[in-house]
């Protein structure tokens, strides 16, 4: 047993030792969480990171990660410095750590919002809101800004009670949405605009045999993100750097290129009351257990 | 001849030589995973701070959570019961001793341990692209599921059948018909009710992920509430799913002890010759009977299924067409989370060596140590990998570092359970033996319960090696490292021919180390 005690000493002491060597360099992290409903896959975040560094003369290390709530849990403990993240996501991080909103993305319409829509089958028959009561729905899932809270606010403001004139449900993705629609499995859909056209190689028939009801209200767009307890000096560098690379001839053709982003626009919290707004128009519970 | 003297000094250069050996591979791994015990310690105030907001429990929440959890354990059961049942004719083509043809059995298990090493969040995700969000999708995910693993259960116990057994049975001039009713079949009854139990507390716990990609269940709830950062509802989630395991882990129990006790007594030869006839006609019947009602429940039309069917054959055609210049990806994702899991199982199984000497009842100091000790371990068991991994990200930030350390203290908590279950069913005169040369109880664990168990132990780490690498595949979700964030994102935007290499080379990843680890268990037993 002398043998395992010592192995376990050894093996804790090598492993500190590794630890420590790491030497803490002055590093800021920056987390990118892609819209689901994005315009891009973006899989690497390294060229944008390599662009900042150079601007701020602060090394950037960037990460993508799939889901939020590692990065909105990330700049509350100010492990993350700052992050492209959703909307809701940004209503989140702000609440939980007060994490400040600095700049928020342009789309291809050179537009900071967008907004998503609601299609039927041309066969339903179904020709305005009013007709989809009794009808089936499928929102995309409960946390989905575009496929859940804007377009399910939209209902109640046309009178329709969610929870008893239509059956609904989460399909997960705004594609099996649009593809839960085609099989008939439901009659209306929520996805952003426009689902048909990103996947149109899989579901070439969607642009025939569906047309659009109606549109939600404009959502602002990704938000640039920073930890509530950064202060104001590097808040607004990393702001500055973000706007200048965005301008530069090269930093705006790769974040066309890798992002589908047309440039940064200043944004401050106000921006995105809507978004709360609108969570509690659906009566999404944010309060905090603290 | 060797002297006493020469044969200790050899004894610990060797040890010697061990310890270093291992000591490199820990480093490097350390290095791979970025460890830092500076990182650790500045976030665990951090870290204690998330796990704190868990600690306030929700219980009126617990109504919502009911209903969800009666439709998970639904899903469950209904593909546990329909995979093994499906396992056992399967079992018996597969396995190499009663197979009518080597070769198909051959290629039967190729096909299936490749199948294998998709993750059940993989298929979900699939088949949610197939026939879309719901109870059916996620049914035919878990049955998938559960047929693989039962069917590896099944396997390696025909498997270990002994020739000479199966041999006495055919000298009596019995077909292969007659070697399987007499001879395997009687034992796999009984061996299918621990496979099912066993199959469907898997069931329960993937059902808790596939509610992330939409397939029904209570995983739905969790994944809105992680999303909507409400760790209250969150943490009642987890307190009611470790009770419902609890109570699953009670009931095999109890039916196991029924089952080995319970004998029923014929008055004459001729009643138990008619009730032999009577169970032959019944069983298949009562299987029969018994599928028709799962299918039926599984409430899809036939119209709706066959198109499931067309678009499942396009998806499937165009991840065969894998797109290999996507290959560097493929390398860096499945290179991090190959250090994550080989991480993880190292500093799990160093843990668990110490908390199973602790909470085995026959090797612990006294009894309160070994109750806390259980607790402690079965609440590490129940937290869900990814959970976890949210913990830690906060503490120490981004990167791999996160997904290891979550990933090992899930591999702390099972292997603990499984390896203290090993040292509680050894023999007392083990124990004893070396007790009455006047050692104490340490003593006697260290010189003769540990080297007896050990190399099961080893076998229970190589296992949860290959269990860590597909979950290792789900923590790249939140951004813990790992091939998970381009797998998830690339089956969102329906990039098939990606996901399709992205797939291959993590299966062939798993074969290898599988043969790797069947090859260092061999050697250890």
């Amino acid at each position: 047993m002398k043998k395992v005690i010592a192995l376990l000493l050894i093996g804790v002491l090598t492993i500190s030792i590794v630890g420590c060597t790491k030497d803490k360099d002055e590093v800021i992290t920056m987390g990118f969480v892609p819209m689901k409903d994005g315009d891009k896959l973006v899989e690497s975040v390294e060229p944008l990171a390599e662009m900042l560094t150079k601007e701020l003369g602060v090394k950037v290390e960037g990460f993508t990660a799939a889901n939020y709530v590692g990065v909105v849990e990330g700049l509350g403990s100010g492990k993350v410095d700052f992050g492209l993240i959703p909307p809701f996501a940004y209503v989140l991080a702000n609440q939980e750590s007060d994490a400040e909103v600095i700049l928020t993305a342009i789309n291809n319409k050179g537009e900071a919002k967008y907004r998503s829509q609601f299609i039927v089958r041309k066969d339903s028959g179904i020709k305005s809101f009013e007709e989809i009561k009794g009808k089936k729905l499928a929102f995309v899932d409960p946390s989905s800004t575009s496929g859940y809270l804007f377009p399910g606010a939209h209902l109640i403001n046309e009178g329709i009670d969610i929870e008893k004139d239509i059956e609904y449900m989460y399909s997960g993705g705004h594609d099996k949405s649009l593809q839960l629609l085609l099989n008939g499995d439901v009659d209306v859909v929520s996805t952003f605009v426009d689902v048909r056209d990103r996947y149109k190689e899989e579901f070439p028939t969607a642009m025939e045999e569906t047309e659009i009801l109606g549109y939600t209200e404009y959502i602002p767009n990704i938000s640039v993100t920073t930890r509530g307890d950064m202060d104001k000096e590097l808040q607004e560098k990393i702001q500055a750097a973000l706007l200048k690379v965005s301008k530069s001839e090269e930093g705006g053709k790769l974040l066309q290129e890798l992002f589908n982003m047309y440039g940064f626009e200043k944004a401050t919290d106000a921006d995105y009351e809507i978004i709360r707004a609108t969570a509690k128009t659906m009566n999404v519970d944010l309060k905090e257990a603290e | 001849m060797k002297s006493l003297r020469q044969y200790m000094i050899n004894k610990k250069r060797y040890t010697l030589g061990y310890l270093l050996g291992f000591i490199l591979i820990l480093i490097f791994l350390g290095f791979k995973v970025n460890f830092s015990f500076i990182n650790l310690y500045e976030g665990f105030p951090d870290m204690l701070n998330l796990f704190r907001r868990m600690f306030d429990p929700n219980l009126s929440y617990g109504k919502e959570v009911f209903e969800k959890l009666m439709d998970t354990i639904e899903i469950a059961l209904v593909s546990s019961s329909l995979g093994t049942i499906l396992a056992i004719p399967f079992s018996l083509l597969i396995s190499i001793n009663i197979a009518p043809s080597k070769s198909i059995s051959k290629i039967l298990t190729a096909i299936f341990s490749f199948f294998r090493t998709i993750p059940s969040l993989i298929w979900a995700a699939i088949l949610v692209s197939v026939f879309g969000i719901g109870k059916f999708s996620g049914i035919v995910a878990l049955t998938i599921i559960a047929f693989l693993m039962s069917l590896k259960l099944f396997r390696e116990y025909i498997e270990s059948i002994r020739e000479n057994q199966l041999n006495s049975v055919r000298s009596v001039g019995s077909n292969s018909v007659q070697v399987l009713r007499y001879c395997v079949l009687p034992h796999m009854m009984e061996l299918s009710i621990s496979v099912f139990f066993i199959v469907l507390e898997t069931g329960i716990r993937s059902a808790t992920i596939l509610g992330l990609v939409g397939a029904g269940g209570i995983g739905q709830i969790m994944w809105r509430d992680l999303n909507h950062l409400r760790y209250d509802n969150l943490s009642t989630l987890i307190l009611i799913l470790f009770i419902t395991i609890l109570i699953i882990d009670l009931v095999s129990l109890f039916l196991r002890s029924i089952l080995q006790r319970s004998s029923i007594k014929f008055k004459s030869i001729k009643s138990y010759r008619r009730f032999q006839t009577l169970k032959i006609i019944c069983t298949p019947i009562a299987l029969l009977g018994l599928l028709i009602l799962l299918f039926n429940s599984l409430s899809i039309s036939y119209d709706r299924f066959q198109r499931g069917i067309k678009q499942g054959e396009v998806i499937v055609k165009r991840m065969a067409n894998i797109d290999i210049s996507y290959y560097p990806k493929l390398i860096e994702g499945i290179g991090e989370s190959f250090y994550i899991a080989i991480f993880a199982t190292i500093i799990g199984s160093i843990f668990a060596l110490v908390l199973s000497y602790l909470s085995a009842y026959n090797t612990a100091p006294n009894k309160p140590i070994s109750i806390i000790s259980k607790v402690i371990t079965n609440t590490f068991r129940t937290f869900p990998p990814i959970i976890t991994a949210i913990i830690f990200f906060r503490g120490i930030g981004p990167g791999p570092l996160a997904g290891a350390m979550a990933l090992s203290i899930y591999t702390t908590g099972v292997l603990t359970k499984m390896y203290s279950e090993v040292l509680e069913s050894a023999k007392g005169n083990i124990q004893n033996s070396i007790i009455v040369t006047g050692a104490t109880n340490f003593q006697s664990y260290s010189h003769g319960l540990l080297p007896y168990t050990f190399p099961t132990f080893i076998s229970l780490a190589l296992y949860r090696l290959e269990s860590n690498i597909r979950n290792s595949t789900i923590l790249g979700i939140i951004g813990a490292g790992g091939i998970g964030t381009i797998l998830s994102m690339n089956i969102t935007w329906r990039n098939w021919e990606q996901v399709g290499l992205l797939l291959l080379g993590t299966s062939l990843m798993i074969i290898i180390i599988d043969k790797i680890s069947d090859y260092l268990r061999k050697l250890f037993s």
